[in-house]
C-alpha cells in the first residue's frame, strides 16, 4: 500500500516517468547484451572501417572495423556498473562518516569535516584523475577512485539531516529509553534521514558515469573493457571525418545521465511530499 | 447608525484535496457589532481559523468558499473583484496572526514594515511625504506602548522579544485605523506574564481607537478578559453564541457545558478530572446531523440527521440543539 | 528510604529523587576565530531540589527559566555542570554509561509534543517493543506491548499495533508517549509540559489518565509546566523558577492561598481565570517588560529588574529561600522585611 501511494505520487511527474523508462531500457539493453548486440564488440573487421551508419551496421564501424552498435550496447553493462558501485560506494562512506559528524559534532565533527573540505576542494574529475594515476587503471580501481571522490557531498549533506533530527524529540525519546548511541543513528535517525539520500545517491550514479567516460576519455581508463569513455577516446582522431563515432556514444551518456537526473528529481517530489500537491 | 459591521451567513469553505474533501467551515453564521469584541472559540479541527481566511478571503488552496455571503458595511466581500478586496485587506480589516516571528519579515527594520502597510492605503491614510509616514510610525509605535521607540523602531525582528514583536504586528494592522481586526491566537507563543500586557493593550485599543475585535482562540481564559460576546465552533459548525457572561455562568450546549465545566482555573480545585468522552471528528467525513452528537450525552435520533438552526435561550443567547427545542 | 539530619537538626526524610547546588550552564558560541567562551546562558542557576516518594512536584515558570533543562538533568539526559543528584540513595552522577544506561528502567519522561517524541517512520508497535527489548524483557513482548495500550486506554490494541504516529490524533500520540514512559513500570516520571499541545477536551483524559496511572503503579511524578491552573489541580507541591533558580516553594494549597514571593504573586494574576466575572473583578499585577535573557544576569536577584516592590538589597545581593512556615519557602530580601 505504501507502494502504490508512493507510485502514485512519483507518476505525477511525467519527466520522471520518461526517465524511469529510458533508465529500464539501458537496463535492459545492459542485461540482454550478449542476445542483442548483433557482433562481439571486440571483433574487428566486422565489416569496412569508418562506415557510417548504415543498413548492415546500423551505428557504423571504428577505424578497426568494429560495429558501434555492439559495443554502444556492451558499454551499458560497464556504464551502469561503474554508476552504481561507485555510487553505492560513496553513499556508504558519506552515510557513516556523515552520520558521525552530525551526531556526535565537537572535535569528531571538526575533524571528518575538515577532511570532506580536502576532498572537496580538489575537483572531482582531477582527483580521480590523480588517484587513477598513482594506483593504476583497472576497472575495479576505477570504480574504488570514483567511489571515494564522491563521498563529502554525501556526507555533508547526512551531517545536515542529522543535525537537525539530532534536537528532535524522538531522539530524546529514545535516548531516554535506553538506547545505544549506535542503535539510535543507524535504527532511529537514518530510516528518517533516507529521502534525500537515495535522490543524492541517484544523481551521484549520473555523475560516477560521467567522471568514468572522461576519464577514460583522457586514456585513464581500463583498456580491457569496452566503455563508452573509452569509444571516445578512441574516436577522438576521426572527429572531423567519422561523426558517429564520437556522437553516438555521447548520446548515449547523455541519455544515461538525463534519465537517472530526471529520477532523482522524481524522487525528490515523491519522497517529499509537499501540500501543494495535494 | 448602523450597528453591526460585519454580517456572515451561511458560510461554507470546503478544501478539495485528492483524498476527500474536508468540511472545514459548514453553513455559520455569525454577526459582529461596532465596536465590540466577539470570541470565535473553538478546538483544533473547528474551522475557526479557516473562518478568519474565508472572511477576508486569502483561504489557501486546495480550499474554497462555496456558499454564503460576508456582508461588511453593506457590501458582500465574497462578491466583489479581487482589487477592492485589496483595498479593504489591511485598511479596513486586518489581520494579526499568531506567530509574529513567522509573520514579520526578517530582513526589513520594524520601521519599514510598518511603513509599508501606511504607504500601500497612502490615499485612504492622506499620505503625502515620508515625514507623515515617520510621524504615523512613531504614533503607532507610542500607542503601542513601547518603550525606546524612537530605538526600536530601527530593529530588525529577531532583536526583538516575541511580546515585543506581537506589539509591532499591532501596530502594522493597526496602522490604517481599520474598522475591524482579527486575531488568530495573538497570545498563544507568549509567556503568561507577557500575554496579560498584551490583553491589556488590546482592551485599551478597543477603548481609545473604537476597533472592532474578532479574537480566534481555544483559550477560554482569555475570551473571559477580552470578549463581550463569544461564538462556540465545533467541528465547522457553531454550536452556541451569547453574551460573554450566558455563555460561561449558563452554557446550553452539551459541547459548551463540557468545555466550561471541564476547564481547569488557578481558582478551584479539582481532584478529580472530568472531560469530554472521544475525540474530535475526521473533518474529511465528518457525523452527520450535529457533528457533536457521537460524544453527547444527550443524542436523540434526530441529532444523527440534522441540527435544530439557532434557537433563541436567552436575551441574545442563542444554540443549534434539540434540547431546546 | 534513607534519613539524614540537616543543621538545622530537623529529621528530613529524602526523597526519591535529591538533587543539592545544581548548576548548568550551556556556553555561547562566539562568533570570533578566537574562542571565546566567558559568556554562558545561566540554565539552571543553583537549585535544590528533593521529591518524596509518591507525589507530584509542580515545577512552574516561564520561557527560558530553565525547568525543561532541570526535568531532563533529573532523569540523566543531561549531566549538570556541577552538584549532587541521586535517585532512590543512589548517586546518578557517579554511574557509567551502561550502569545510567540500566537506571533508565526507572526514571522516565513525557515530552510535550507528542508528535515529535515519537519516531514518524515506526510503527506504534516497534516503539512500545523497544523499551523491552533494550532492557532484555523475560516475558512476551507482544503481550506486554498489547496490555500497555490497554493500560493507556488504546483499544482494541490491535487497532493501533500497526500504524504510524502520524495516523493518529494528538491525545492518542500523547497516550502511546505515555504507555513508552511506563512500559517497564517506572518509579519516576518527568512529564514536561504533557497537555499543553492538546485540546482543551482532551486535557482532562490525558491528565485523569496520569493520575490513574500513579495510583496503580505508585508513581512519582515532576509536572514541569508554566500553566497554573493545571498546577493547582493535580500537584502536591510545587516550586517556582525564574531564570535558573527558585523563587518560592512549598505546598500547593498553600501557595494558591498565600503567595509570598512578588513573581508568585504577578504569575497568579496574570493568568486569565476562564469566568469573565472572577477574572475582571481582579486587581492585577503586571510587570514591567518581559522576561530577560539567561545570558547576562543581573546581580543579586535575578527578577529584581522587574519587581514592583524592590529594595536596595536586591540589586546586590543573591536571594536565598527561607522558611516561612509548615514547608513554604520564599527566596525574597524585600518580603523577608515585611
Amino acid at each position: 500500500m505504501k507502494i502504490r501511494a508512493f507510485w502514485n505520487r512519483y507518476s505525477k511527474n511525467k519527466m520522471a516517468v520518461l526517465g524511469l523508462i529510458l533508465l529500464t531500457i539501458i537496463f535492459a539493453m545492459a542485461l540482454l547484451a550478449p542476445l542483442i548486440a548483433p557482433y562481439s564488440p571486440w571483433r574487428i573487421r566486422v565489416g569496412p572501417t569508418l562506415t557510417p551508419p548504415c543498413p548492415g551496421y546500423p551505428m557504423g564501424t571504428d577505424d578497426l572495423g568494429r560495429d558501434i552498435l555492439s559495443q554502444l550496447i556492451w558499454g551499458t553493462r560497464i556504464s551502469l556498473v561503474v554508476g552504481f558501485f561507485s555510487a553505492g560506494i560513496s553513499t556508504l562512506i558519506g552515510i557513516f562518516i556523515g552520520s558521525m559528524s552530525g551526531y556526535y559534532s565537537g572535535k569528531l565533527d571538526k575533524i571528518l569535516m575538515g577532511l570532506a573540505e580536502l576532498f572537496l576542494v580538489i575537483p572531482n574529475f582531477v582527483l580521480a584523475l590523480t588517484l587513477v594515476a598513482l594506483y593504476g587503471s583497472s576497472f575495479y580501481i576505477i570504480i574504488l577512485v570514483i567511489g571515494m571522490a564522491g563521498w563529502p557531498s554525501t556526507a555533508r549533506l547526512v551531517r545536515g539531516e542529522f543535525l537537525s533530527h539530532r534536537e528532535r524529540a524522538y531522539v530524546e525519546g529514545a535516548q531516554s529509553v535506553g538506547l545505544k548511541d549506535r542503535e539510535i543513528i543507524f535504527g532511529e535517525i537514518l530510516p528518517n534521514t533516507m529521502p534525500p539520500i537515495i535522490v543524492n545517491a541517484s544523481i551521484g550514479v549520473a555523475r560516477a558515469i560521467l567522471i568514468e567516460a572522461g576519464l577514460s576519455f583522457l586514456g585513464a581508463g581500463d583498456p580491457n573493457v569496452v566503455s563508452w569513455g573509452y569509444m571516445l577516446y578512441n574516436a577522438f582522431r576521426f572527429i572531423h571525418q567519422s561523426w558517429w563515432m564520437i556522437t553516438l556514444p555521447g548520446l548515449a551518456l547523455f541519455a544515461t545521465a538525463l534519465s537517472l537526473n530526471l529520477i532523482g528529481d522524481g524522487l525528490n517530489d515523491a519522497l517529499n511530499p509537499r501540500l501543494k500537491h495535494i | 447608525m448602523e450597528k453591526e459591521l460585519l454580517k456572515v451567513s451561511d458560510l461554507t469553505t470546503h478544501f478539495f484535496m485528492t483524498d476527500g474533501i474536508v468540511h472545514a467551515v459548514d453553513g455559520i453564521d455569525l454577526s459582529i457589532d461596532k465596536n465590540k469584541s466577539v470570541g470565535l472559540v473553538g478546538e483544533s479541527g473547528s474551522g475557526k481559523s479557516v473562518t478568519a481566511l474565508s472572511i477576508l478571503r486569502l483561504v489557501p488552496l486546495p480550499g474554497k468558499t462555496i456558499s454564503g455571503s460576508i456582508l461588511f458595511k453593506g457590501k458582500d466581500l465574497l462578491k466583489i473583484n479581487e482589487d477592492e478586496m485589496r483595498k479593504i485587506r489591511g485598511s479596513n480589516i486586518a489581520m494579526v496572526f499568531q506567530d509574529p516571528f513567522t509573520f514579520l519579515n526578517p530582513i526589513m527594520k520594524v520601521k519599514n514594515q510598518i511603513a509599508e502597510m501606511l504607504i500601500t492605503h497612502k490615499t485612504r491614510m492622506n499620505i503625502t511625504g515620508k515625514k507623515d509616514v515617520e510621524e504615523h510610525v512613531m504614533s503607532l509605535l507610542n500607542q503601542m506602548r513601547i518603550p525606546s521607540a524612537e530605538a526600536v523602531k530601527e530593529y530588525y525582528p529577531h532583536q526583538l522579544s516575541g511580546g515585543m514583536r506581537q506589539r509591532v504586528v499591532l501596530a502594522i494592522a493597526l496602522a490604517c485605523n481599520p474598522d475591524m481586526i482579527i486575531l488568530d491566537e495573538p497570545t498563544t507563543a507568549l509567556d503568561v506574564t507577557t500575554q496579560i500586557q498584551i490583553l491589556e493593550l488590546l482592551k485599551q485599543l478597543k477603548r481609545e481607537k473604537n476597533v472592532t475585535i474578532m479574537l480566534i482562540t481555544h483559550n477560554l481564559g482569555i475570551v473571559a478578559e477580552l470578549c463581550d460576546k463569544v461564538y462556540i465552533m465545533y467541528a465547522g459548525q457553531i454550536q452556541e453564541s451569547g453574551n460573554v457572561y450566558d455563555i460561561f455562568d449558563d452554557p446550553k450546549h452539551p459541547y459548551t457545558s463540557g468545555l466550561i465545566d471541564n476547564v481547569l482555573s488557578i481558582d478551584e480545585y479539582r481532584p478529580v478530572m472530568s472531560y469530554i468522552e472521544g475525540n474530535i471528528p475526521n473533518m474529511m467525513n465528518p457525523p452527520s446531523g450535529c457533528r457533536f452528537h457521537p460524544r453527547c450525552s444527550y443524542t436523540k435520533e434526530i441529532c444523527k440527521e440534522k441540527r435544530p438552526g439557532d434557537l433563541q435561550v436567552g436575551d441574545d443567547h442563542f444554540t443549534n440543539c434539540w434540547l431546546y427545542s | 528510604m534513607t534519613i539524614s539530619l540537616t543543621a538545622g537538626c530537623t529529621l528530613k526524610m529524602s526523597g526519591i529523587v535529591e538533587g543539592k547546588e545544581i548548576y548548568k550552564y550551556f556556553p555561547v558560541k562566539g562568533h570570533s576565530l578566537l574562542r571565546r567562551t566567558t559568556r554562558k546562558v545561566h540554565a539552571v542557576d543553583g537549585i535544590d531540589i528533593s521529591i518524596k516518594k509518591g507525589e507530584t512536584l509542580g515545577l512552574v515558570g516561564e520561557s527560558g527559566c530553565g525547568k525543561t533543562t532541570l526535568g531532563k538533568i533529573l532523569i540523566g539526559l543531561l549531566k549538570p555542570t556541577s552538584g549532587s543528584l541521586s535517585f532512590d540513595g543512589r548517586d546518578v552522577l557517579s554511574l557509567d554509561q551502561s550502569e545510567l544506561r540500566s537506571l533508565r528502567k526507572e526514571m522516565q519522561i513525557i515530552f510535550q509534543d507528542p508528535f515529535a517524541s515519537l519516531n514518524p517512520r515506526k510503527t506504534i508497535h516497534t516503539i512500545l517493543s523497544q523499551p523491552f527489548k533494550v532492557h532484555n524483557f523475560e516475558e512476551d513482548i507482544n503481550e506486554a506491548v498489547s496490555k500497555l495500550l490497554e493500560d493507556v486506554g488504546l483499544v482494541p490494541p490491535d487497532d493501533f499495533l500497526d500504524r504510524h504516529p502520524h495516523e493518529f490524533s494528538g491525545g492518542q500520540r500523547q497516550r502511546i508517549a505515555i504507555a513508552r514512559a511506563i512500559a517497564l513500570k517506572p518509579k519516576f516520571v518527568v512529564a514536561d509540559e504533557p497537555v499543553s499541545s492538546l485540546d482543551m477536551s482532551i486535557r482532562g483524559q490525558i491528565l485523569n489518565l496520569m493520575k490513574e496511572l500513579q495510583e496503580k503503579q505508585k508513581l512519582t511524578y515532576l509536572y514541569i509546566t508554566h500553566d497554573l491552573a493545571v498546577v493547582r489541580s493535580i500537584c502536591n507541591r510545587i516550586m517556582i523558577m525564574y531564570l535558573g533558580k527558585i523563587m518560592e516553594k512549598g505546598p500547593c494549597t498553600e501557595i494558591f492561598k498565600n503567595p509570598k514571593h512578588p513573581y508568585t504573586k504577578a504569575l497568579l494574576s496574570a493568568t486569565p481565570i476562564p469566568n469573565p466575572r472572577r477574572t475582571r473583578e481582579r486587581k492585577r499585577i503586571i510587570l514591567k517588560g518581559e522576561v530577560p535573557s539567561p545570558i547576562d544576569l543581573p546581580k543579586g536577584c535575578p527578577f529584581h529588574q522587574r519587581c514592583p516592590i524592590k529594595i536596595n538589597k536586591c540589586t546586590k545581593e543573591e536571594q536565598i529561600l527561607v522558611e516561612i512556615g509548615d514547608g513554604h519557602h520564599v527566596a525574597c530580601h524585600s518580603c523577608s522585611q515585611g
